[in-house]
């Protein structure tokens, strides 16, 4: 996946995916769990006003998109504390995931349960980086899960990476190249955008303070 | 007569053939077969040396029986009468605490007392009833068999305890109150008297005998009268009415809760209470609302009679008098028994006006708690006894309570007695109940809040019910603070504890991490998981019953705390989806103990406490329940709901393709969760049929099935025709790439996502639905009530489910797509309508 930068400033300009573009958006919220953030966002692709953004809740009470909005775009969420992340695709399965570093232990049993054999064994031997490292491989595994939309069910160990090239899927996930990976390093989070369309292009929108501003790549 | 046996032997004198209890469908017990019943039971436990003094517990369902056990029990020695639902852990504190010699139980009742008595060392007679005989009869197995009319057993004294019950404390630990022939019989004739009662009076009693206001108030004092009783099983909101003209009884007597249900009931349907003979209604135990009383008295145009009393005094310390006396609503009344007092807190009786603890004295108060010494140095100020109620009385000599005195709130030193708060707040056309309570607040100590449970259909806001209540109240009381509640909760003998309430309600000093007393884990294995849950989610401690991902939990927790749970039960496959479907200590429990070899199918604890009967749902076209969690969780704590889910969605092969063999395996699972009926059942789409079979095999194998719940029910060969003339059937295929385009599920969803993940819908759909195609089922009469979303199938019934369901009690509409019934938004309705046919199911008695 290529990535290109741009940032598309004011709060009223329309935003037009473009063939292949996933748009990554920072959320500016103090409430990681309010809706308007999204909807603002949401309603700059749909061309309307985002107090007519109407969400559905699912299950959960999460919000999607009412269909009554018109066609409407793939989009995945993923906060992390303050941070939240948006991505938006038109016809492409998306996921993102973001994880704020420094946050799960590297003797905690899930960095064995969620890596495999041969990731564990690439891990570094420090504590501190053998956790950073795990926090990396994680947010891919769950970016591509997410985007897949298996949910759960399926054990992020049986999704084996080498860096950001994807090795192996399970069934559920069709054949490993039809995913493609990006990393994101922000200034104390780690964070994966995937996607199913390898020559899919990034592009990073709006507003990105400097506390939050990611460096593409690991 | 101030003992049982002389009040039973004086009525039957002066009237032996007068009915003295009555039953359903039984011929009336009259005085003088009521007198040899209670002395043969007396001779006979004599006879196996049950002497005087001892304690012999009484373990048996509301109802005649209940009654003349009592009756006849405390002719020989001490009845304990104990709740018929308790289980072993309640048992066994309360017949230790008790020194029980022995206990009856009835030989029908399924209960635990058997074995915690045997351990015990308790001996154990069977009450038995036999087909034919007049309510109340019964006999007793395994008394020893000894002429028995060579014996008398020795006639109690005045003096000698009767009865011996435990108070519902609060905080403390329950303490026992013994209570005389004399207490009770005294008491008994206080009401009598008060209500009037003569031999021409019956009275229908809903309320339990194992508590103080059921078996003074009802029996004794009807018997003392020489009037009749008729014992229902217990209080039913509909049933009520068809006892009411079974009966045509003079009078009741109940707590308001039941009060208001009745009102309600009555209320819609007029018709229910044409015809009746009551000459007025009494209410006693708790605070009636004045909204609730004047309703009653429209719609039965009797007079409300509220009393007020306690064990401690045999039940009835005061009460309004009957016309042409003056009744005052939101008062007690009069005295009406033992001598009344307020007193100042050195125990000096106050002027008329003045508020103080309220005391009572006289020869029906009992003499002190047993083996509590503390606790009745506290409670007895010279001759006093204190209620620990707040009250005044005014210049007529009538009782306004304010409140019990340790929930009297002190805001900043000003108290307001919750009581008179209700009262105002009950007045609000919106309120159905309203419970006042203080919380914690660091500028005044306590602040004034409330918990308000709205009438259905009402909306009204904080602003609104303060506005309203500062008109009728000084400002300091007006609660700070109004929590709208779907119920309110209450302790474990059913009365509100108002200290608690902030706690629960998550109010004041609660942080997520405290967890409310009986939250915490009460075994090994829910400890352990309680520890993973705090340590995970980094907080002090956690309920059992607290939401993973509600107290900060994501995936990467989630994932931590499966991987140390698959650590702790040595379950290494336990599916990482298992903190989804069951995201509680409670719920996990039942999710680890059937993990088994890690296949999580059969049945699937969704909620796992509660006293009602378990409902078991089954899956619908996708096989899985993850989706009816929600569902699970509004039908409230009190309910428990496991759902059947499908084997071979975890990959391991397919889910038969007959219902049959689906319903062949669940009935395994349900059993190993309940191996005896009454069951309640139900199911979703295609699980509807699989529920028609599950009842069928059921009812084949001698179980009964109380109820079947369907929610848009897919039976029969009707459903593979299609739903609507000239309209094909979607391909499944279709369906489920429609879905996936809109609603992906997602990474981090929890446990109320309706379907599985998209490659699991369309593997799994096609045996469930090939299953549900093949079906031709029987007819089952079995009591069902049916919920259909608008949009399936025109929201009816199709012809051949309408000859298969021959026995359908509700059928309604409810609000929501087929699609999506399960989700936020639309499962509240679907909950509330479930909780109306669940409701129905008559398992439970309600407590004084």
């Amino acid at each position: 996946m290529s990535v290109t930068t741009t940032f598309l400033s004011g709060p009223s300009i329309r935003a037009r995916l473009g063939a292949g573009e996933i748009h990554l958006w920072h959320l500016q919220s103090s409430r990681p769990g309010s809706r308007g953030a999204v909807a603002a966002v949401l309603a700059r692709y749909l061309g309307i006003a985002a107090a007519d953004v109407r969400f559905t809740r699912d299950a959960r009470g999460k919000p999607e998109l009412d269909v009554r909005c018109g066609a409407a775009p793939r989009f995945s969420i993923s906060r992390a504390g303050q941070v939240g992340l948006l991505a938006v695709a038109e016809e492409t399965q998306v996921g993102v995931d973001i994880e704020p570093l420094g946050r799960i232990p590297a003797r905690w049993a899930v960095v064995r349960e969620a890596l495999t054999e041969r990731e564990r064994s690439v891990l570094p031997t420090d504590e501190s980086s053998a956790a950073d490292a795990f926090l990396r491989s994680w947010v891919r595994k769950e970016a591509l899960l997410k985007a897949a939309g298996v949910g759960l069910s399926v054990e992020p160990r049986l999704v084996e990476l080498r860096g950001i090239e994807i090795v192996a899927v399970p069934s559920e996930l069709g054949t490993t190249e039809s995913w493609a990976l990006v990393d994101l390093t922000l200034p104390r989070h780690v964070a994966a955008v995937a996607t199913e369309n390898p020559r899919a292009v990034l592009r990073l929108h709006g507003e990105w303070p400097t506390s939050v501003r990611p460096r593409v790549g690991a | 007569m101030t003992s049982i046996p002389a009040l039973i032997s004086d009525a039957a004198r002066r009237e032996p053939d007068g009915q003295a209890v009555l039953g359903s469908g039984q011929a009336a017990l009259v005085f003088s077969e009521l007198q040899a019943l209670t002395e043969r039971t007396a001779s006979a436990l004599y006879a196996s040396r049950v002497e005087t003094g001892d304690r012999v517990g009484l373990v048996v369902e509301n109802g005649p029986e209940a009654a003349t056990a009592f009756l006849a029990v405390s002719a020989a020695a001490v009845c304990a009468p104990l709740n018929p639902a308790y289980r072993e852990a309640e048992l066994d504190f309360y017949l230790r605490d008790l020194g029980a010699r022995f206990v009856i139980v009835s030989a029908e009742l399924d209960s635990p007392v058997r074995i915690v008595a045997t351990a015990l060392g308790i001996r154990v007679l069977e009450l038995r009833r036999e087909r034919g005989t007049p309510a109340g009869v019964f006999a007793l197995d395994g008394v020893d068999t000894v002429e028995t009319n060579a014996i008398s057993a020795p006639i109690p004294g005045d003096d000698d305890v009767a009865l011996v019950l435990h108070t519902s404390g609060t905080t403390a630990r329950p303490k026992i109150v013994p209570l005389t022939h004399r207490n009770l019989c005294l008491s008994a004739r206080s009401v009598a008297g008060t209500l009037r009662l003569a031999s021409d009076d019956r009275c229908l009693n809903v309320m339990p005998l194992f508590h103080i206001h059921g078996l003074v108030a009802a029996l004794l004092a009807s018997l003392s009268a020489g009037a009749s009783v008729a014992c229902a099983p217990g209080f039913h909101p509909l049933r009520f009415f068809e006892r009411l003209s079974e009966h045509e009884p003079t009078w009741y007597t109940a707590v308001p809760t039941m009060h208001q249900a009745v009102l309600e009931r009555a209320s819609d349907e007029p018709g229910l209470v044409r015809g009746h003979r009551l000459r007025f209604v009494r209410s006693s135990s708790a605070s009636l609302p004045i909204p609730v009383l004047e309703g009653l008295e429209r719609v039965f145009d009797v007079p409300v009679i509220e009393a007020y009393g306690m064990t401690e005094a045999a039940h009835q310390i005061a009460s309004n008098p009957l016309p042409p006396d003056l009744r005052k609503p939101g008062s007690v009344g009069r005295a009406a028994g033992p001598e009344l007092a307020v007193l100042d807190p050195s125990g000096t009786p106050l002027a008329r006006g003045e508020v103080g603890e309220v005391a009572i004295r006289g020869e029906s108060v009992f003499g002190g708690y047993e083996g509590a010494a503390e606790a009745n140095a506290a409670a007895f100020v010279g001759t006093w006894f204190r209620t620990g109620d707040e009250g005044t009385i005014d210049d007529d000599g009538y009782l306004t309570l304010r409140g019990r005195l340790k929930e009297i709130i002190n805001r900043g030193g000003e108290k307001v007695g919750p009581l008179e708060v209700d009262v105002v707040l009950a007045e609000h056309p919106a309120v159905a109940q309203v419970v006042t309570f203080a919380v914690p607040d660091p500028r005044l100590g306590e602040e004034v809040a409330a918990a308000v449970v709205l009438r259905p259909g009402h909306e009204v806001g904080e602003r609104d019910l303060q506005d309203f209540a500062v008109q009728r109240l000084a400002p300091f009381k007006v609660p700070r603070t109004i929590l709208f509640v779907d119920e309110v909760p209450k302790g474990p003998t059913g009365k509100i504890q108002r200290r608690a309430l902030a706690e629960r309600l998550a109010l004041g000093p609660l942080t997520p991490g405290d967890a409310a007393g009986d939250l915490r884990p009460r075994t090994a294995l829910e400890n352990e998981l309680e520890k993973i849950w705090s340590d995970v989610l980094g907080l002090p401690r956690v309920g059992v019953r607290d939401d993973f991902f509600a107290l900060g939990g994501d995936s990467i927790l989630g994932a931590e705390a499966i991987a140390r749970i698959r650590d702790l039960v040595g379950q290494p496959d336990l599916p990482l989806i298992s903190i989804a479907r069951a995201p509680t200590v409670e719920t996990m429990v039942a999710e680890v103990e059937l993990g088994g070899n890690g296949v999580s199918s059969g049945a699937v604890a969704l909620s796992s406490g509660g006293s009602r009967p378990p409902l078991f749902f089954v899956h619908g076209l996708d096989g899985d329940v993850v989706g009816f969690a929600a569902l699970a969780r509004r039908l409230g704590a009190d309910q428990p709901f496991y759902g059947l889910r499908a084997r071979g969605l975890d990959g391991e092969g397919e889910p038969p393709d007959r219902v049959e063999e689906l319903a062949a395996e669940y009935l395994l699972d349900i059993r190993r969760v309940q191996p005896v009926g009454p069951y309640v059942l139900g199911g979703f789409c295609m699980g509807a049929g699989v529920a028609v079979e599950l009842t069928q095999r059921l009812t084949d194998a001698g179980e009964l099935v109380a109820l079947l719940v369907l929610v848009d029910p897919r039976i029969g060969s009707a459903s593979a025709r299609g739903s609507e003339p000239g309209r094909a059937r979607p391909d499944w295929r279709q369906v489920v790439s429609a879905a996936r385009r809109w609603f992906p599920p997602r990474r981090t969803e929890i446990a109320e996502s309706s379907t599985g993940s998209p490659a699991g819908i369309t593997r799994q759909i096609e045996p469930l639905a090939r299953a549900r195609d093949a079906y031709r089922p029987s007819p089952v009469d079995t009591p069902t009530a049916v919920f259909l979303s608008p949009n399936h199938r025109g929201g009816v019934l199709s012809e051949e489910e309408r000859f298969v369901l021959c026995n359908v009690v509700m059928c309604v509409q409810v609000e929501g797509s087929h699609g999506r019934r399960f989700h936020v938004g639309a499962v509240e309705e679907l909950a509330s309508a479930m909780q109306g046919a669940l409701w129905d199911l008559d398992i439970r008695d309600s407590e004084t």
